[in-house]
C-alpha cells in the first residue's frame, strides 16, 4: 500500500510517514482508511469539480473538512480548516530534503528575506562579537541588520552593497574563533 | 463630478477606488509597472497606460510620467490613494499646476503635516494636546522646522535625557512606522538615532529625527476628519488601531472599545479645530495615542484615505471614495456631523503576505490560490488573485478582510469565521496569526494597546500539521503526482477519460495494491 512521506521541513521536526489505502474509487470520490502515527481513521475524499483548482471535501471519521491544495515538484501546499502546511513530498528518485548541511550551514549567514543590501559592515579576516551587526538589508523599506550568531571571525563576504538577494542566499561566512 | 480620473496608485487601494467611480459613471483610468501587468488593479479600469519599470521609484513614484498620462488621455483629477504620491505635496501642486484635480487635501496642508516636527507645533498652537518630547529647533519659530540636518549626538543625548526613557526616535518625515525606533536607555540612543536616520533617509529623502516620550500601553485611536471647499468641517468618529506588529496597524476596528462618548466628542473636536486650522480639505486622519488614565495627545495627520477607512464605512454607512470625489469636484459635504453615528462594530484584518513565525518577514512568490471569505457582512478588498506574484518592489499587503456585525462580539466571530475560511497557497499569510490575536481573551475583551502582542505573548506559530492535516496532505500528494500535474490554479483539465470516469494513475495504482 503505498506509503507517502512527508517533511515539514523544519529543524527538530522529522518527517511522517502517512499510509493511503483505498477502498473504493469507482465514484468521483476516494474512500478508504489512512494511518498516520500508528493510527488508523476511515476518509472520504470528494474532490472538487474536475479541472478545478486541486481541493475538495475531506471526511475523516465523520468530520467534514474543505481542503485546497497545490504542488510544484515535490513541494505541496495544503489548505485545511483555515491553515496552510507546507510539506516536502519525498519520492524515492528525490533526494531527501534533510538537514545534513546544517552544521556546515550555520557558519553561513543567509537573506531572511528577499530584499537589498544596503551596508556591509565587515570585511572578510574581521572579528567580531556575539550579536555584532555584520549587514544591513532592506525589503518592502524595512531596515534589517543581520548580526552574528556568536563571536568569531568574517571569513568571506558573498555580497554586496546594493546588490537585490533572494531569500535564504548566503550573504556571509563566518567562523567561531576559539 | 469628473467624467474621468487617473487612479496613480496598484493593488487592492486601486481597485477599491475604481469600484466607487465606475459606480458614479466616472471612468478610470489606471496605471501600473511592468510587473502590475494585468493585476487586478489594471483590470478595474476602464483604460490602462504602463510605466517603464519594475520599482517603486522607476513607476508609481514618477508624479511627472503620472501628470503627462493623465493629461494626454483628457483625466479632470488624479486620485493618488495611499502611500506613493499621497502625502507629496509637490505632487498635489504638480497637479495643480498642469490643471489637474488632485484628489485630496491642499499642497500646504499636505506639506504641514508632513514634518512631524512642523505638524506638532501647529497642532499644539491650535489647541490639540500632543504627546510631550524634544525636536531639534524647537523654539526657533523657523521655516520647514528649521533643523540641521545632523544635530550632535550630544545634543541629542542632552535632550533625551529631558524627555525621559523609554522614548521614541521617530523621522520628521516619517510615517507607517519606518524611521522610528524604540530606546529604553540611554547607551542604545545614538545606534538608534543613526538607524533611524538611515532608514528615514532612504525611505523619506529627509534624515531629520525627533524624540518623543513613549507611552506604552497607550491605545492608538485616529479621527477620520472631513473637510469641504466651503469651509465645512466634520469628523467621521474614531477608528482604534492599537493591535500592531514593527509599529504597524494589522487589526482595526471602529468604534473604539471602551472609549466613553464624552471622549469621544472631545477628540473629534480637537481633530476638527486641527483641521480647521490647517485649512483642511478632503479626507484626513487625526491620530492620537490615549494612556492608560484616558488622556489623549496628538501623534500626526495623515493626509490621505487610509488603508483602514473600511471599518469606518461599515459603522457609517458611507463610502468615503465618494465623498472624496464629491468634494474634490466642488460639491459640499453630503452628511452633516450630527448624522455620522456608529452602528454596529466593524473590524478589519489586514492580510500581508507575510511570514509571523520568522518575525513577519515578507514572504513573496506566486499565489498559485486564493479564495477569498464571503457571506453577510463580510467585505474583502483584495488587490491580488489566483496567479498574481508577490515582489519583493511593493508593500506585502495582499487584501483587507473586514467583517461588519450589530456588535462588537458578533464581529469578532464573523471575521474568525471568515479568516478560517481564507485561503491563499503561496506565500505564507498571517491569517492564521490573526486568529490567534482574535482568540485572546483580552482581545475579546476590548483591552488592546499598541504592545498587546509582546505583552500577551501572542507569538506566531508555524502551523503543525495534525493528523487530518497530514491524512489531507497524503491525500493531495496522491491527488497530484504521478503525471507531474500540480493541483495548481494551471492544472490542466482533460483528465477525465471519454467515458466520463476520471482516469487518475496514483489512485488506480493504489487501488491494485489492496482493495478492503
Amino acid at each position: 500500500m503505498p506509503t507517502i512521506r512527508l517533511d515539514p521541513g523544519r529543524p527538530g521536526e522529522p518527517a511522517v510517514d502517512v499510509v493511503i489505502t483505498a477502498r473504493d474509487r469507482s465514484g468521483p470520490s476516494r474512500e478508504g482508511t489512512a494511518s498516520v502515527a500508528g493510527t488508523t481513521s476511515d476518509f472520504c475524499f470528494e474532490p472538487a469539480a474536475p479541472g478545478a483548482t486541486g481541493g475538495g471535501t475531506l471526511t475523516i471519521d465523520g468530520h467534514r473538512y474543505r481542503t485546497r491544495f497545490v504542488r510544484d515538484g515535490d513541494r505541496l501546499l495544503v489548505w485545511i480548516d483555515g491553515a496552510v502546511h507546507r510539506f516536502t513530498v519525498a519520492s524515492r528518485t528525490a533526494r531527501r530534503s534533510g538537514h545534513s548541511d546544517a552544521d556546515a550551514a550555520r557558519d553561513e549567514l543567509v537573506a531572511p528575506m528577499p530584499g537589498t543590501i544596503l551596508r556591509i559592515l565587515v570585511r572578510a579576516g574581521d572579528v567580531h562579537e556575539a550579536n555584532a551587526p555584520l549587514i544591513i538589508m532592506e525589503s518592502m523599506k524595512m531596515e534589517m541588520t543581520i548580526s552574528a550568531p556568536k563571536a568569531g571571525r568574517v571569513s568571506a563576504i558573498a555580497c554586496r552593497e546594493g546588490e537585490m538577494v533572494a531569500i535564504d542566499q548566503v550573504l556571509l561566512r563566518r567562523e567561531d574563533v576559539p | 463630478m469628473f467624467s474621468k480620473i487617473l487612479i496613480a496608485n496598484r493593488g487592492e487601494i486601486a481597485v477599491r477606488i475604481a469600484r466607487t467611480a465606475r459606480e458614479m459613471g466616472v471612468r478610470v483610468v489606471a496605471v501600473h509597472s511592468r510587473p502590475d501587468a494585468g493585476a487586478p488593479h489594471t483590470e478595474a479600469a476602464d483604460e490602462v497606460h504602463g510605466l517603464p519599470g519594475d520599482t517603486s521609484q522607476e513607476t508609481y513614484l514618477r508624479g511627472d510620467r503620472i501628470i503627462e498620462i493623465a493629461k494626454a488621455c483628457g483625466a479632470q483629477a488624479i486620485h493618488p490613494g495611499y502611500g506613493f504620491l499621497s502625502e507629496n505635496a509637490g505632487f498635489a501642486r504638480a497637479c495643480a499646476d498642469a490643471g489637474l484635480v488632485f484628489i485630496g487635501p491642499p499642497p500646504a496642508a499636505i506639506e504641514r503635516m508632513g514634518d512631524k516636527i512642523l505638524a506638532k507645533r501647529v497642532m499644539e498652537a491650535a489647541g490639540v494636546p500632543v504627546v510631550p518630547g524634544w525636536s531639534s529647533g524647537a523654539g526657533a519659530g523657523g521655516d520647514a522646522a528649521g533643523d540641521a540636518p545632523d544635530d550632535g549626538i550630544d545634543a541629542i543625548r542632552a535632550a533625551a535625557d529631558r524627555v525621559g526613557y523609554p522614548l521614541l526616535v521617530k523621522a520628521a518625515a516619517g510615517g507607517g512606522g519606518k524611521g522610528m525606533r524604540i530606546v529604553e536607555r540611554d547607551h542604545d540612543l545614538p545606534a538608534a538615532v543613526a538607524a533611524a536616520r538611515r532608514e528615514a533617509g532612504s525611505a523619506f529623502g529627509d534624515s531629520r529625527v525627533f524624540l518623543e516620550r513613549y507611552i506604552p500601553r497607550a491605545r492608538h485611536v485616529e479621527i477620520q476628519v472631513f473637510g469641504d471647499l466651503h469651509g465645512t468641517v466634520i469628523h467621521l468618529c474614531e477608528r482604534e488601531c492599537s493591535i500592531q506588529r514593527r509599529h504597524q496597524k494589522i487589526i482595526e476596528e471602529a468604534p473604539a472599545p471602551g472609549l466613553d462618548p464624552a471622549m469621544r466628542r472631545a477628540m473629534g473636536e480637537a481633530a476638527v479645530r486641527g483641521a480647521k486650522a490647517i485649512g483642511y480639505v478632503n479626507a484626513g486622519t487625526f491620530e492620537f495615542i490615549v494612556d492608560d488614565a484616558g488622556t489623549y495627545f496628538f501623534l500626526e495627520v495623515n493626509t490621505r484615505l487610509q488603508v483602514e477607512h473600511p471599518v469606518t464605512e461599515c459603522v457609517l454607512g458611507l463610502d468615503l471614495v465618494r465623498l472624496q470625489l464629491e468634494v474634490a469636484a466642488g460639491l459640499p459635504l453630503s452628511i452633516r456631523q450630527e448624522d455620522a453615528v456608529p452602528r454596529g462594530s466593524a473590524i478589519e484584518c489586514r492580510i500581508y503576505a507575510e511570514d509571523p513565525a520568522r518575525g513577519f518577514l515578507p514572504s513573496t512568490g506566486r499565489i498559485q490560490l486564493f479564495e477569498p471569505p464571503v457571506g453577510p457582512g463580510i467585505r474583502m478588498d483584495a488587490g491580488v488573485r489566483s496567479g498574481s506574484e508577490v515582489t519583493v518592489h511593493y508593500d506585502p499587503m495582499l487584501g483587507k478582510l473586514i467583517a461588519w456585525a450589530p456588535t462588537r462580539d458578533a464581529a469578532i466571530d464573523r471575521m474568525h469565521r471568515a479568516l478560517t475560511e481564507t485561503v491563499v497557497l503561496g506565500p505564507v499569510t498571517n491569517t492564521l496569526f490573526m486568529r490567534d490575536v482574535l482568540d485572546h481573551p483580552e482581545f475579546r475583551a476590548g483591552r488592546t494597546h499598541t504592545k498587546f502582542l509582546e505583552e500577551h505573548g501572542i507569538v506566531a506559530r508555524a502551523p503543525v500539521p495534525d493528523a487530518r492535516a497530514l491524512i489531507a496532505a497524503g491525500i493531495a500528494a496522491l491527488e497530484t503526482s504521478a503525471d507531474g500535474r500540480g493541483g495548481g490554479a494551471d492544472r490542466a483539465p482533460g483528465r477525465r477519460a471519454s467515458g466520463g470516469r476520471t482516469v487518475d494513475a496514483p489512485w488506480a495504482q493504489l487501488g491494485a495494491w489492496r482493495m478492503l
